[in-house]
């Protein structure tokens, strides 16, 4: 908090907080105990359950697999989705109406719409539309890219309006276009200033890559599906996921953390990741 | 209007989803992030744990823990209930985070104004810092239930029909229409999307912190 609600507590309080706290630990260690006990009661602690998910041949590999495929759709889409990111919010900031309105209308549709069904665009309607049968690999990418290309040119474009517009006249006074002014000025410092919040933003695309097991995608989540098909032990599969994923976008938060830090040192008036994670 | 009445039986669903999901993650996220406040380091580090997990894992291993997780503990609910409590749990820690940013965001003199004319702690809070914050924090709130209400969608895939199962089954039934469908599906979620920006930048408007 940027605030203090309480004064310091004196001796008396100190001791009142120490006795609330053990109070709600042991309360807590009460709860943990009952749900293990539960838990235990359902048998979900059995070895059959969990023995084998590293006792069964080839199951690591499998596994392993998918967070391949689950790492290589996220890839390719933010691959994707910068540079389109980056297209439509230079159009977004052109100075023709022509190039404006219409695409400020695309990306406020686009943002409308769930991910999903835009991968079901792609998925049902390339192969209609154009005759086009790809892998579902690349409906999930053209999806996701669609989508968080959207959502990308909206912070991009948030952060080219927050820098300062000397920028763009010191541009223009040197002889530079419009293009070049965006391209080589603005848009350095404003990914600079947005890169805790694009980090933030590739958070939630990673995410979205599990949407890809409803069209059929063999990602880290349908692969291990399979494994709760066959060893019938779901609880424990999906824990284990949820953890993978937690660490996984740990991981990058901690980096979106970092920069932000170090942005902060460079630019005093940096947004912060806090205002950036609506999504 | 087999179409029509295949649309409006899904839609109510998608309404009544994100309605409920969105009411009681409000409910449950407020408690967090006053939690999250609290002086208790016990409490606010449990807030913490539990808006840092439940922000990095997927909605859909949410779905797949309470769908195919919980059964296995005899809990048996519809696939409609579980589809609200996944959502509940996801949106939760949206909330919180939203007005734990609004919280911050309310400066210390406030607290001292407050403080200073008596005010208990608590009653700072209840009646000072949580007031404001919460109007802060609408855009972000309103955010968070737009994308509660776009993420009913990936219920289609655990039993529920709603919108996009409308579209699945009317996409069954008439290989012809595929796209048309598809782009139904897409009107309405745009249509909800318009709406609730609408009513959030009414409520917005209404309660907005006068300054002079």
């Amino acid at each position: 908090m940027s605030f203090t609600l309480h004064e310091k507590p004196g001796p008396a309080g100190r001791a009142r907080r120490r006795w609330i706290t053990s109070a709600i630990v042991l309360v807590l260690i009460g709860v943990v105990i009952a749900v293990i006990q539960a838990l235990a009661a359902e048998g979900q602690f059995d070895a059959r359950l969990w023995e084998p998910l590293w006792t069964t041949p080839g199951l690591a590999e499998l596994l392993l697999i998918g967070l391949w495929n689950t790492l290589l759709a996220a890839g390719l889409a933010t691959a994707l989705a910068i540079p389109l990111g980056i297209v439509l919010a230079f159009g977004r900031m052109s100075r023709s109406r022509v190039l404006r309105v219409p695409l400020t209308l695309l990306v406020q549709a686009i943002r409308g719409v769930p991910p999903l069904l835009l991968i079901f665009f792609f998925f049902l309607g390339l192969p209609l539309a154009a005759g086009i049968d790809l892998p579902s690999l690349w409906y999930l990418v053209l999806g996701l890219a669609v989508y968080n290309g959207a959502v990308i040119s909206e912070l991009l474009r948030g952060g080219l309006l927050a820098i300062p517009h000397g920028q763009t006249e010191a541009g223009y006074s040197l002889g530079f276009t419009r293009v070049q002014v965006l391209w080589m000025i603005l848009l350095p410092q404003a990914v600079r200033i947005m890169l805790p919040a694009l980090i933030s933003q590739l958070v939630i695309l990673l995410k979205e890559t599990t949407l890809g097991f409803i069209i059929g995608y063999d990602d880290l989540l349908r692969r291990s599906t399979y494994v709760v098909l066959n060893l019938h032990n779901a609880l424990q599969v999906y824990a284990l996921i949820a953890i993978a994923y937690l660490i996984l976008n740990g991981a990058l938060e901690a980096i979106a953390i970092a920069l932000d830090k170090r942005a902060r040192r460079t630019y005093n008036s940096a947004p912060t990741v806090d205002a950036a994670i609506e999504a | 209007m087999h179409i029509f009445t295949l649309f409006a039986e899904g839609v109510l669903h998608t309404l009544t989803l994100g309605l409920l999901s969105s009411a009681l993650s409000l409910i449950a996220g407020t408690a967090l992030a006053l939690l999250r406040t609290s002086s208790l380091s016990v409490c606010s580090l449990l807030a913490k744990a539990y808006v840092q997990i439940f922000r990095n894992v997927p909605l859909t291993v949410v779905f797949f823990l309470t769908t195919f997780g919980l059964p296995n503990l005899h809990i048996v609910v519809s696939f409609y209930q579980f589809a609200i409590l996944a959502l509940t749990l996801y949106g939760t820690a949206f909330v919180a985070e939203a007005l734990r940013s609004g919280i911050n965001g309310i400066p210390q003199q406030q607290v001292e104004a407050a403080r200073s004319l008596g005010f208990r702690p608590h009653h700072v809070m209840a009646s000072v810092v949580f007031p404001l914050a919460v109007r802060t924090a609408i855009p972000q709130l309103g955010n968070v239930v737009v994308l509660l209400f776009r993420n009913t969608s990936v219920a289609v895939a655990f039993g529920v029909f709603e919108t996009m199962g409308a579209a699945q089954a009317l996409i069954e039934s008439r290989g012809d229409i595929v796209l048309q469908t598809l782009a139904i599906a897409a009107a309405i979620y745009l249509a909800l999307s318009v709406v609730i920006g609408v009513v959030i930048a009414l409520i917005e408007k209404h309660w907005k912190i006068r300054t002079s």
